[in-house]
């Protein structure tokens, strides 16, 4: 019953905004140059993507996101294992990779357009610097949780170096990677997005802002919508997989 | 997240097999191969082109971003810029913390109302805000108002998930005792959930922070007359790498001095480490 209440209200929530909205909108009770009715945005973002001009820029996105997703995890593996692997050598060079966490890093946008043009390949080498010092960071946070009691008791037991780091070292460091990987999707959406606003030719990002310039209030909307839909795939897609594979985990991060 | 600890603790396998020069590395000596890798690494930036033969655009050099600097501060235009993007965050980060807290409260403050609401700030949390920036430019123009409004719209969703984190995590005995004691609504919450849920407010303030910088620099990209983000972007349109690189290098000195700042306030007041786990997006 309670259960029942609380969808309808928010069934209810959701439809009294968007009529609200559509009638204040046709009504110019609010001002539609700013706020252009859902249905339209909705039948043009259907429009577009069967004919295909929105869909290309949506795959664009998507293909830039993934991309520079998948190379910043890798690469911020590598890293973190590496430094995992050497205690002293993290130790020294710590701070600085904490500083380059600490940049505003969506700001690097326009150094990798001075360095990559606009092309794809900028956004992706920003991705990558995006989602890579934040994989480093929660690896190293990872190893860092390891319970030593174990590899000792491994080591007693007999076991190889590299059974302790398939069998004791990655499974504890797991929902950290997996932690830092769900905030890497997040990030991977900002960087693309932003690098389409800076500089581009393509991309959901870019149809959003060439919108705005051409005072489409409309094509504004309509690439909301298409990004909104994106990460919410994408983000909650991880969300569902940290809680069918990492429900074991016990302790909290961060 | 614990990530500095003893490093005569942590368990080193394949230590053998490290190179030797890593092996040296003195434990005691630690703070002295980091200021050594600092100046190896300014170094390298500063005879890059000379070193490895790349043209002094690419990475530009810290002498040119120094001159540079003096340029813009000889010209008087170099704090304003820097003030322009303190009072854009500053504004953006006051207005988000004023509306997110208040919605925290608000929406962690009965079952029913959680229940209500959560999705809806799942998929506020999800949605790249940023994105709306250009939305922010048709409806505020290319003044303070739309850099104050991107950078208010990524702490805004921010203060509202942690407070209500700290909100619902506030302790349940300690309010059932009060009221069994006779406090009424008010003291409850003055005495009992404020206290209980400021190292939320305190570790969501330092995610704003951060984040409304981003903001306002986000925003001064798109559209602006000053500001660090207008020096960044104006160095990329003029192909002048070292304003980019100045820019960047003011960013991260805002960034370093406040996070200082925090940190030494939390270690003041003795705010304790939050245990959150919510992945905030920008």
């Amino acid at each position: 019953m309670r259960n029942l209440f609380v969808r309808s209200t928010q069934v209810f929530l959701i439809v009294a905004f968007f009529v609200g909205w559509e009638w204040g909108a046709r009504t110019k009770f609010i001002n539609p140059e700013w706020f252009s009715p859902p249905f339209g945005v909705f039948m043009r973002l259907y429009d577009e993507t069967v004919n295909g001009s929105f869909l290309v820029h949506f795959w664009v996105t998507s293909l830039e996101t993934i991309t520079g997703f998948i190379a910043g995890v890798i690469g911020g593996l590598a890293l973190g294992i590496a430094l995992g692997m050497m205690p002293r050598v993290r130790e020294v060079v710590m701070p600085y990779l904490m500083a380059i966490y600490g940049i505003p890093r969506p700001a690097l946008a326009p150094i990798f357009v001075l360095w990559f043009g606009i092309g794809l390949f900028s956004k992706i080498a920003l991705i990558f610097s995006l989602v890579y010092f934040l994989i480093v960071i929660y690896v190293i946070a990872g190893y860092a949780a390891v319970n030593p009691k174990l590899i000792d008791l491994s080591k007693i037991s007999g076991a190889k170096n590299h059974q302790i780091m398939t069998k004791i070292i990655i499974p504890s460091m797991l929902p950290y990677i997996f932690a830092g990987m769900k905030l890497g999707v997040g990030l991977a959406i900002i960087g693309a997005v932003v690098g389409e606003i800076i500089a581009s030719d393509s991309g959901m990002g870019y149809y959003v802002f060439q919108s705005s310039q051409l005072a489409d209030t409309e094509g504004i909307y309509v690439g909301l919508a298409g990004l909104g839909v994106f990460s919410l795939v994408l983000v909650l897609g991880m969300e569902w997989i940290d809680r069918h594979f990492f429900h074991w985990r016990t302790d909290t991060i961060v | 997240m614990r990530l500095f600890y003893h490093v005569e603790q942590q368990k080193c396998l394949w230590e053998a097999t490290l190179p030797s020069f890593i092996k040296r590395i003195d434990p005691q000596f630690i703070l002295g191969w980091r200021v050594i890798l600092a100046l190896v690494v300014l170094l390298l930036w500063e005879y890059n082109p000379e070193i490895l033969g790349i043209n002094a655009f690419w990475l530009s050099r810290p002498s040119l971003v120094l001159e540079a600097a003096g340029m813009l501060h000889s010209e008087g235009s170099l704090l304003p810029h820097v003030w322009v993007t303190l009072l854009e965050t500053a504004l953006g980060l006051g207005l988000g913390c004023f509306v997110g807290i208040a919605l925290g409260i608000f929406f962690g403050s009965s079952r029913l109302l959680r229940e209500i609401f959560e999705p809806f700030l799942l998929v506020a949390n999800a949605f790249p805000k940023i994105a709306m920036a250009p939305l922010f430019l048709i409806w505020f123009g290319i003044g303070l108002e739309m850099k104050v409004a991107v950078a208010f719209s990524l702490v805004v969703v921010v203060m509202i998930l942690s407070t209500y984190s700290g909100v619902i995590l506030v302790r349940q005995e300690l309010v059932n005792n009060a009221r069994l004691m006779g406090a009424n609504q008010l003291q409850i919450f003055f005495k009992i959930v404020l206290p209980s849920i400021v190292p939320w407010l305190f570790a969501g303030l330092k995610i704003s922070i951060a984040f409304a910088l981003v903001g306002a620099v986000l925003g001064e990209f798109i559209a602006a007359q000053n500001g660090i983000g207008f020096l960044i972007d104006d160095g990329m349109a003029n192909f002048e790498s070292a304003l980019v690189f100045l820019g960047l290098v003011l960013l991260l000195i805002i960034v370093w001095l406040i996070n200082s700042f925090m940190e030494a306030v939390g270690r003041w007041f003795r705010i304790e480490e939050t245990t959150n786990t919510a992945a905030y997006n920008t």
